[in-house]
């Protein structure tokens, strides 16, 4: 997928995405963050077709999504952040909307709602939020398609069917897929994503794997205040200070998403860490 | 999956996620032909008021979902090209839709001629309902993917509009005793004109969606 140069508004005086450049390979779960108004949910739909850019190019399996070619649909699944399910079972959604995807493999359909114990014979319209994203989330893993795009996909789930849903997602995600969640639920992505894209005003900021930011920062907590000078970003916490620096002496650390992006979002020299990077 | 097979799907999802209305509308419609049958007259009004009406109201919220953000995202990325969606959605609320209505009139008429009715059908004008449906559809067809809201009144304000201007523009451009030799001729290839460029127009419409 490459993005290049993409400028879009929903209005002539107003835009959303400026300039945005981007390149993604399969075999990633990349986590989309951003603050409210950064312009995730714009391009999830101009990658997903929804929306034509304004200018510059996107190209997914060699094809522009503005076309809405079939064959380009057929690789691409996308669940938004709120959609209306037509009244149907979900044994009927399967077999009326399965056939349009060549790869819709059956089996692990069924295993996905086994999963989140949903059975084929509920309504869709009698399912609560936090039911339909589950129900879609199974189908979209079902369909294979090569991009998955989720827009806040764990929003209305409960604790125990997030922890479904996450290790759904990475045993049934395989080397030729594509994801990208996007989210402000970061927790809730933390231990799937291997790649991030932090978005700023339209703008990409970040773009690099959870390897390179754990190579060059370094998250962790200390009693005492730290010195502005020492650290990208501190913020108080019960009992001392989450600070997020540059990892000097390479000391291993994982990587706290939300210390991450409040330092992104409050300091935005951070970014220059990783600028020039073009992960895929 | 091939076009054919891509359009036959798209019309089976339509027509059983419509399944109620169609149940609905064949009650509805079937007694009335069965019912009125007995007052042989009476069937031709009911059968232009179930072409017309019916249809009318099914073209204009044909492509309503494409203007509700919360369908539109599904329906839009659903792997089916845009010429498929649309001549599907052409086939139900156009030729399938005269086809069923005529289908239950002519049920309507058996019984008649049974209860010793006679019928005289004039192709001819027959014909011309036909071909005035589906230019009617076309354009309410058009009004569906056009407006976001109140697709049937603003369509049919658009008609309005558009019947107004023309009478104008006739009545400056052709005057004097041409006047009746044209107007018949005139009006009739206006119409046929205006539902091709409806059904052209709807379509590219419906290429250049956008959910805004």
């Amino acid at each position: 997928m490459n993005i290049n140069n993409l400028h879009f508004g929903y209005e002539a005086t107003q835009s959303i995405i400026n300039g945005l450049s981007v390149s993604l390979t399969p075999g990633h779960i990349v986590g989309l963050l951003g603050q409210n108004g950064a312009g995730k949910t714009t391009l999830l739909k101009l990658i997903a077709g929804l929306c034509f850019p304004t200018s510059g190019e996107i190209e997914i399996f060699g094809q522009q999504p503005k076309n809405r070619d079939p064959k380009f649909l057929q690789e691409l699944f996308f669940i938004p952040e709120d959609f209306t399910l037509p009244n149907m079972t979900i044994q009927q959604y399967a077999h009326y909307y399965g056939v349009f995807y060549p790869c819709f493999d059956k089996a692990l359909f069924q295993r996905a709602l086994k999963s989140f114990e949903l059975n084929t014979q509920q309504c869709l319209p009698a399912l609560s939020y936090g039911q339909t994203k589950m129900f879609l989330t199974a189908f979209a893993l079902s369909t294979r398609a090569k991009l998955l795009i989720l827009d806040e996909p764990s929003n209305g789930l409960d604790i125990s069917n997030k922890q479904v849903w996450k290790e759904l997602l990475l045993k049934e995600i395989n080397e030729e897929q594509l994801v990208i969640i996007s989210t402000h639920q970061v927790h809730d992505i933390e231990n799937i994503i291997d790649s991030l894209l932090l978005m700023k005003e339209g703008k990409i900021l970040i773009n690099t794997s959870l390897m390179e930011l754990e190579n060059k920062l370094y998250c962790g907590f200390q009693r005492e205040a730290p010195s502005p000078s020492t650290v990208f970003y501190s913020e108080k916490r019960s009992g001392g200070y989450a600070i997020i620096k540059e990892n000097a002496n390479e000391q291993p650390s994982a990587i706290d998403l939300e210390l991450l992006f409040q330092a992104c979002i409050k300091n935005s020299t951070i970014a220059d860490l990783f600028s020039g990077e073009k992960h895929g | 999956m091939g076009n054919i097979k891509a359009s036959i799907q798209f019309m089976k999802i339509e027509l059983f996620l419509n399944r109620k209305l169609i149940l609905w509308l064949s009650i509805v419609f079937g007694l009335l032909f069965i019912l009125t049958a007995k007052t042989a007259p009476q069937l031709s009004p009911i059968y232009h008021i179930a072409l017309f009406g019916g249809g009318i109201l099914m073209s204009s919220a044909a492509f309503k979902k494409i203007h509700e953000k919360n369908t539109a995202m599904l329906y839009l990325t659903l792997p089916v090209s845009t010429i498929t969606r649309y001549l599907s959605l052409w086939l139900l609320t156009g030729p399938i839709y005269l086809i069923f209505i005529t289908f239950l009139y002519g049920i309507g008429m058996m019984i008649s001629i049974f209860q010793g009715f006679f019928f005289y059908i004039d192709i001819f004008s027959f014909s011309h309902v036909c071909l005035n449906y589906l230019i009617l559809n076309a354009i309410f067809l058009w009004g569906s993917v056009m407006f976001k809201k109140l697709s049937l009144i603003k369509t049919l304000f658009s008609l309005l509009l558009f019947g107004i201007i023309l009478a104008i523009i006739k009545g400056i451009i052709f005057q004097g005793p041409w006047l009746v030799f044209i107007s018949y001729r005139w009006a009739q290839s206006v119409w046929l004109a205006l539902g091709i460029v409806a059904f052209i127009s709807a379509y590219y419409q419906l290429k250049k969606c956008e959910i805004k």
